[in-house]
């Protein structure tokens, strides 16, 4: 008996054993999201309208009824074949079994929320991603759906199950199709009779996508300008759909690479948002997107990256819930940390409402949230953000992409300088997937302002790292102080030791020599996670010398990447992934009337540098990109345009 | 050309279903279940995977590969012991196996039930040691093993059988169709002993997924034995996996019992668990007999 109790315990002892303990980061969000300041309505609000819906697509969907027998428009099928297919001959036969129809003949379904009114309203496309074919991912963005509908957006979910299960490269059908689902909408809103005759915005149109879809939505944005299919020129288009807007939800980023080439995106306005508990999509991937769309026609354009801390991959789709691992996520996944449900659709809503209302209607005053997103403190669900955002007046002065020269900017005329750095190297940002990288530079600067020695108190003066703004860029750009100095900036958990004291240059030589020799230096104890707060100094200075500093710590938090643990397995982590943790950069904007405002000596007409103090924490490293000078629309800070 | 040998493979199996009126029971390193799992599945491992189901079905060497060592324990007088290693070798799947049983032995030599009784005649050893290759063929698998018999008892001379398996996916199900130990007799001094030979049909299910952390497989295999008896089988396991990776698995089988009006008799049902980490299995069966003792097994997968 005593034996089988003995065999019960470690039983017991080794599943623990093997299990994950919970780890998550302080919320900060008590301190961080305490003010708002955004007066307008909450985007996540239910507008005024009601809401109805119909379906399109067939009419002889063997397994879905409503694309089947309940169709308000019956659309054609369309001939995929050089865009996908099976992956091998036995899946081909599969699935078509399974749907009754092959690639040269894929459906063009969806479910369509619309308002009930006279219109036109603009059109939202969203598509799912990857996920078990024969549990349909299209109904879950129904919450979206009503949402949007009510505030007068039309909402289409598409159905692309059919291209879900065992496929791969297969997201340039994905995109295409979105592409040809517009085709049909324009042919609904010129029809001479139905419900959605002239109701739609033609002119004001965006994509939306989920993993796989989120990818898909890039590529449709790029198909769209396009006259031929990059791989297959055989193959012509003719969309030029007026797609203002694209929104990635935890997309993945290079399944499909046009002429195998990144997707290059520009001129639209992009969002992406995605979870530090993402179980399938496991990095932001959707940031090396982000990166690549430019702005080139001068006008107003912006994109945004939001990561959610405790989101998961699936949640914000209905259907898919917790299961980022399919079925079996409980044993693979540690589902404990994800932040619930329906706070994380709470979140989609106000920042995809946002999005779309900026993008499709003009409505300015949800930018800041999107420059600052504590702006907006009463509407997001109380977890912690980071947040990437870059508009069209940017203009860099160090990408950090350049050159191998440390010492240069973005243009050659900036110059770049230091004081008393332990760690100045330039490199590439890194995804947390193992040789994955988030596509940009960066430079990463690690100060310690204490001067080795008995004496722990001892301090020399503040590391710095300086941009110099040569007298040609600062006249070309017009700097005043509406302009914003903009940058991206994470603290790592890395510190350098104690910087060595300054040589005594009045000792002799001799004197050095007959120095009694210093005791060996003790073994340095086991590096532990440095938990410290960091904090720095931003420093404008101008032609006359003024230099002015202001605390980074008011423009947004300032904080380290936090371990995650998304798999149950212990050390399963730690065995998956390049690290543990997901680099991922804040982003800053700083008006130079805020300097002014410190000190009205300083005049932003003339400013000569811009410095980096390290005056805030004694010790530590930061990592710091896409420095630049925005003459930033004055609505991004919540002024009149 | 491979549908051909498939085609020949098939005929020589029905060959031997044919031959099979004449036979007897064997040396008991080839009658007595050879691991763990295919004990406490009752025998019905014809369809089944992993580096065991070499002595089951060699067609389905293919579908896991890895090493095995098992141990039985009959009673206090008897016991066995059997390895086998699966790898690929190009487009093949190649493996070794062998048992050796180890029993105290009356002439002619004893049921199997009967090793867990006490005896006090001389020690015997029977020995079997083999070959297996498979490879698949316009999606069937075909695999053969080669083996080498010895019932080392009155100067018996060792003779040489052949075992030849297909199996083929069937939606969710693992089919596999065996003819086992086709060969010569084992001549001893005052008797001659026919080898256990066998033609068996089994199927195995996928892992049934029935919650969060709990999984269940279902085995099946009716065999053609000895003289035409007809012996059906089944089992069932439960499998729990509270963490990827870590698996504890119970398992029930029943199965029909030639002879069980005889004392001793094997036990229709069988039992066994399996604990199981990553690529590492540590399997159990407890198999009781009716009249006699009690027959416990050990056995380790590495896949």
């Amino acid at each position: 008996m005593i034996g089988r109790w003995v065999a019960g315990a470690a039983l017991a002892a080794s599943i623990a054993g093997c299990i994950q303990p919970l780890r998550l980061a302080t919320n900060d969000a008590p301190t961080v999201l305490v003010r708002q300041e955004l007066a307008a309505p909450n985007p996540a609000l239910a507008g005024t309208l009601a809401v109805r819906s119909l379906y399109y697509g067939s009419g002889k969907d063997k397994r879905r009824a409503e694309y089947r027998d309940s169709v308000t428009y019956r659309t054609p099928v369309v001939d995929g074949t050089k865009l996908a297919g099976p992956p091998n001959k036995d899946q081909g036969k599969v699935r078509k079994k399974f749907w009754g129809f092959g690639f040269d003949s894929l459906p063009i379904n969806g479910r369509v929320w619309y308002p009930d009114g006279p219109g036109p309203y603009p059109l939202v496309l969203i598509v799912h991603g990857n996920h078990q074919m024969d549990d349909y991912s299209d109904p879950g963005y129904e919450y979206l759906g009503r949402h949007l509908a009510s505030r007068g957006f039309i909402l289409a979910s598409v159905d692309q199950n059919f291209l879900n299960g065992w496929m791969n490269s297969e997201n340039d059908a994905r995109g295409w199709m979105l592409l040809k689902h517009l085709e049909q909408w324009r042919r609904f809103n010129d029809s001479t009779e139905g419900p959605l005759r002239g109701k739609v915005d033609l002119g004001n149109i965006a994509l939306m996508g989920h993993s796989r879809g989120g990818e898909a939505v890039a590529v449709a944005g790029a198909f769209n300008r396009l006259s031929h299919y990059p791989d297959d020129a055989t193959v012509k288009f003719n969309f030029g759909f007026a797609i203002k807007g694209l929104v990635a939800i935890a997309p993945i980023d290079g399944q499909y690479e046009p002429s195998r080439r990144p997707t290059p995106l520009e001129n639209l306005n992009y969002l992406v948002i995605h979870g530090s508990h993402d179980g399938d999509v496991s990095a932001f991937s959707g940031l090396r997107q982000y990166q690549r769309i430019a702005f080139t026609d001068g006008k107003p354009w912006f994109k945004s990256a939001i990561w959610m801390y405790r989101a998961n991959h699936g949640q914000w789709n209905t259907g898919w819930g917790d299961k980022d691992s399919g079925r079996l996520s409980p044993r693979y996944l540690d589902l404990r940390g994800l932040i619930d449900p329906e706070s994380q659709r709470e979140f989609a809503r106000v920042a995809i409402t946002a999005f779309l209302e900026t993008s499709l209607r003009g409505r300015h005053e949800y930018l800041p949230l999107f420059r600052d997103h504590r702006v907006a403190a009463d509407w997001w669900p109380k977890t912690m953000y980071w947040t990437r955002f870059e508009e069209s007046g940017f203009r860099p002065l160090a990408r950090y992409t350049e050159d191998i020269d440390v010492t240069t900017g973005a243009i050659s005329s900036v110059r770049i300088t230091d004081d008393s750095l332990a760690v100045w190297r330039e490199s590439k940002v890194p995804l947390r997937w193992r040789n994955n990288w988030q596509d940009f530079g960066a430079v990463w600067l690690g100060w310690n302002n204490r001067i080795a020695g008995d004496d722990t108190t001892k301090r020399g003066r503040p590391a710095s790292y300086t941009i110099i703004v040569p007298d040609s860029v600062r006249r070309a750009w017009q700097v005043r102080g509406a302009t914003a100095l903009v940058f991206s900036l994470s603290p790592i958990d890395e510190t350098p030791g104690p910087r060595k004291a300054a040589k005594d240059t009045t000792k002799s030589d001799s004197a050095a020599k007959t120095a009694k020799p210093a005791k060996p230096a003790p073994k340095p104890p086991k590096a532990k996670p440095d938990s410290t707060p960091v904090d720095l100094s931003i420093v404008a200075v101008d032609g006359n010398g003024t230099a002015v500093s202001l605390p980074l710590s008011r423009y947004g938090a300032i904080r380290k990447p936090p371990e995650l643990t998304v798999l149950r397995r212990k050390g399963a982590d730690k065995r998956s992934f390049g690290a543990l943790t997901e680099l991922i950069l804040q982003t800053y904007a700083i008006r130079l009337s805020d300097f002014v405002a410190a000190d009205a000596r300083f005049d932003p007409a003339t400013l000569r540098e811009v410095r980096w103090l390290f005056d805030r924490t004694v010790a530590g490293t930061v990592v710091l990109s896409d420095v630049g000078l925005s003459d930033m629309d004055p609505a991004f800070f919540g002024g009149a345009r | 050309m491979s549908r051909q040998i498939l085609l020949t493979g098939l005929a020589v199996m029905a060959l031997a279903s044919a031959q099979l009126a004449a036979q007897q029971r064997g040396p008991h390193s080839l009658s007595g279940a050879a691991s763990a799992r295919i004990a406490g599945l009752g025998g019905a491992f014809s369809g089944g995977r992993g580096p065991d189901v070499v002595f089951a079905n060699p067609s389905q060497i293919g579908l896991e590969r890895g090493l095995f060592a098992g141990y039985a324990r009959y009673g206090s007088t008897s016991s066995a012991a059997s390895l086998a290693s699966t790898t690929a070798l190009g487009g093949l799947s190649v493996g070794v196996f062998g048992q050796r049983v180890t029993y105290r032995a009356e002439l002619p030599p004893v049921s199997l039930a009967a090793l867990t009784t006490e005896g006090d005649a001389s020690t015997v050893q029977s020995l079997t040691a083999g070959v297996t290759a498979a490879l698949t063929v316009f999606g069937f698998r075909v695999g053969t093993s080669l083996k080498y018999v010895e019932e080392r008892i009155e100067g018996a001379a060792g003779v040489a059988a052949i075992d030849l398996g297909v199996g083929r996916n069937v939606g969710p199900l693992s089919l596999g169709l065996v003819a086992q130990n086709l060969g010569s007799t084992i001549d001893v001094r005052y008797y001659r002993l026919e080898l256990p030979t066998r033609i068996a049909l089994g199927a195995a299910s996928r892992r049934l997924f029935l919650g969060d952390y709990f999984d269940a497989q279902l085995y099946g295999t009716v065999a053609r034995e000895g003289e035409g008896e007809i012996v059906p089988s089944a089992a069932a396991e439960l499998i729990y996996e509270p963490v990827a990776g870590w698996t504890a698995a119970v398992r029930v089988s029943g199965r029909r019992v030639l002879d069980g009006s005889q004392r001793p008799a094997l036990s229709p049902i069988v039992v066994g668990g399996t604990f199981g980490l990553d690529r590492f299995s540590l399997d159990y069966a407890f198999e009781p007999t009716r009249g006699g003792g009690t027959v416990h097994r050990l056995g380790v997968r590495i896949r």
